[in-house]
């Protein structure tokens, strides 16, 4: 065991001198593994640092909220404003905010916009949606009982309509009914995840208002926001009980959509894409591996002397056999390292160009090295074997 | 002839196979020799000297008859058998010396220890006297290419002796050599002789052959006894 030992470690310095001085030949050998493994690590970490940021900006814009959009069945068409006020009893539901969307020509003066987006929100959106609002006042719980004639406006609206006019206090026409203007919305006011599925709305007004210009009484798109702690998937169920309740049990009359579910579903499709990726990459280590396979095949045909020698002073065939291992071992790991190396420096700098967070992934790292290890290993198998079964006399005759 | 046998050849026939036909190499081979015996075997390329050689340095076996080596059958044993007996009991020395041109003289010396599994210090004092035995304690850490002809065959010599071998199988050690020094490495192999080691070496030269004690001649692989030669 340790007589073995000691030869083993003989081996790796003589192998590394054997790499070093075959310079330019030993690069060229790695040059597969070092590719494969470098487009491995890069796209695993790159795609993990995305799926990271990707995975953040979900958490910002729908942590703890579900929403639910309503098909209706034939007796009943969408919830009402008992239903929701049902809905926000409950112990998991923080709050609901309704979305009512319409399109219709807005105008002032002889200035005019068609077909514009607009949304019926309540109080509580803006409660949530505290930077919702830049300047004036958000929709009041008195605006939504009394289904007040105000609006707030985003800045293309007031370009298009209010030129050189403070908007505020202001007059304007959507569909030919008069809204007092009571606000501005901030640009970035559709970072939630309603607007995202909806469309940001140019035009916010109180959604008991935005019913009644539908000519109807239902709500059939809605967030719930969730109580602090409850559990999504838990308060799904909730609703959807209570939800089965109000459409009399018919079945297929709403969708509870949670954002964890959504998440989930992306992070699939990107470990998906990943794994694809990587899979196509390590190609590239099979072609590696082949190139060092043949390196090594060569060496053993120009080392036939060197072999047969070290058989005569004694050499037992699988100490030659380990020896070759090792080399081949050692080249595929240094062409390995190389790629770790190099591929984390390509990532860092993906990463920073599309700007997601670059995170170090050892189970990347462990891959790519226990990968080229392997390939080292596997196939530079059959020339050691092939090196191990020199007939020394064979060997020696080429001398 | 008193002396303990150091090995005896029974018949010993070698057959190679050329295309379709079996080439018979060597032909009922007798042969014995006592420890601490000076062999030289003598005959032109292509009369089975070489193999020979091979099958009494226990790298190639003998097609028939019996090859005992130190009281051992060298025929039954397995492919690691045979390394384990070269690395304890046979050095080799080739034509062309064949170091390894990556490693220094030291380390070349070193290489039949490396196999043996001696420790790396032991392996280094050894490797270190064999070395200063053939008077190169000054090129230890030499490269091949810095060395001359006759310097690199007694690296040779030292890496044969540093296993501490029973018996030293020279092939040609001078064919590479200029007479001057292949006439140093002769001396070298008396004294060696001298001091108890067992030689047998393989020549076609009827001068370096005349250097050992006993001359047998090969020709097509046939063994004729050359009778004791001058006692140099």
């Amino acid at each position: 065991m340790l007589k073995s030992l000691i030869m083993i470690k003989e081996c790796f310095s003589m192998s590394l001198s054997n790499i070093r001085s075959n310079k330019m030949r030993s690069f060229l050998t790695v040059l597969g593994i070092l590719i494969g493994v470098t487009a491995v690590i890069a796209l695993i970490t790159t795609v993990s640092g995305f799926s990271g940021t990707l995975s953040s900006s979900f958490l910002r814009m729908g942590a703890g909220t579900l929403t639910v959009s309503v098909s209706g069945s034939d007796l009943k068409s969408g919830l009402t404003a008992e239903d929701l006020a049902g809905l926000t009893a409950l112990d998991e539901v923080e709050g609901v905010t309704p979305t009512v969307s319409l399109r219709s020509r807005v105008s002032r003066g002889g200035e005019y916009k068609t077909n514009v987006s607009i949304s019926g929100k309540n109080a509580y959106y803006f409660y949530r949606n505290d930077t919702a609002v830049s300047r004036g006042r958000a929709i009041h719980p008195t605006d939504e009982s009394s289904s007040t004639f105000v609006c707030l406006i985003n800045q293309d609206i007031v370009n298009e309509l209010f030129f050189g006019v403070d908007p505020i206090g202001e007059n304007m026409y959507i569909d030919g009914i008069p809204f007092l203007v009571v606000g501005i919305l901030a640009d970035d006011a559709g970072e939630s995840i309603s607007n995202i599925m909806s469309g940001s709305a140019a035009i916010l007004i109180p959604y008991t208002t935005a019913l009644k210009m539908n000519n109807s009484s239902d709500v059939t798109n809605f967030t719930v926001y969730l109580a602090e702690g409850a559990d999504s998937e838990a308060a799904s169920a909730r609703i959807e009980e209570a939800m089965d309740v109000m459409f009399s049990f018919e079945d297929d009359c709403f969708t509870i959509t949670s954002m964890s579910s959504i998440e989930d579903t992306m992070n699939d499709m990107l470990s998906m894409v990943s794994s694809l990726l990587a899979g196509i990459a390590s190609i590239a280590l099979v072609v590696g591996g082949i190139g060092i396979m043949n390196m090594m095949l060569t060496t053993v045909t120009e080392r036939t002397v060197e072999i047969g020698l070290k058989k005569a002073l004694g050499a037992i065939p699988w100490q030659i056999q380990i020896q070759f291992l090792i080399e081949s071992f050692l080249l595929s790991m240094i062409g390995g390292l190389a790629g770790v190396v190099l591929g984390l420096i390509l990532s860092f700098i993906l990463c920073q160009v599309m700007g997601s967070a670059f995170v170090i992934s050892t189970g990347a790292i462990l891959l790519g090295v226990s990968f080229s290890a392997a390939v080292g290993i596997i196939f530079g198998w059959a020339p050691a074997r092939k090196a191990s079964r020199l007939n020394p006399i064979d060997a020696l005759r080429a001398m | 002839m008193s002396d303990a046998e150091f090995f005896r050849m029974t018949d010993v026939n070698k057959f190679y196979p050329m295309g379709e036909e079996q080439a018979h190499i060597l032909k009922n081979v007798n042969l014995r020799i006592e420890a601490g015996e000076y062999l030289s075997v003598l005959g032109p390329s292509g009369s089975g000297k070489s193999t020979l050689m091979n099958i009494i340095g226990c790298l190639d076996t003998a097609t028939s008859g019996k090859y005992v080596l130190e009281g051992q059958e060298i025929e039954e044993l397995t492919e690691v058998e045979l390394a384990q007996i070269r690395s304890g009991k046979i050095g080799f020395i080739f034509q062309n010396s064949q170091l390894l041109p990556r490693l220094t003289a030291q380390k070349n010396v070193e290489m039949p220890l490396i196999y043996a599994g001696v420790p790396p210090r032991e392996r280094k004092r050894r490797a270190g006297e064999m070395l200063e035995r053939v008077g190169l304690s000054d090129r230890i850490h030499h490269y091949p290419n810095q060395l001359s002809g006759g310097q690199q065959q007694r690296v040779a010599i030292a890496r044969a002796l540093v296993g501490n071998p029973s018996i030293l199988l020279a092939d040609e050690p001078t064919g590479a050599l200029d007479q001057k020094t292949g006439r140093q490495v002769m001396a070298l192999f008396q004294e060696l002789n001298r001091e108890g080691r067992t030689i047998v070496m393989i020549t076609h030269d009827m001068n370096i052959a005349a250097c050992a004690r006993r001359v047998v001649h090969i020709i097509d692989g046939e063994l004729t006894e050359g009778g004791e030669a001058k006692d140099a």
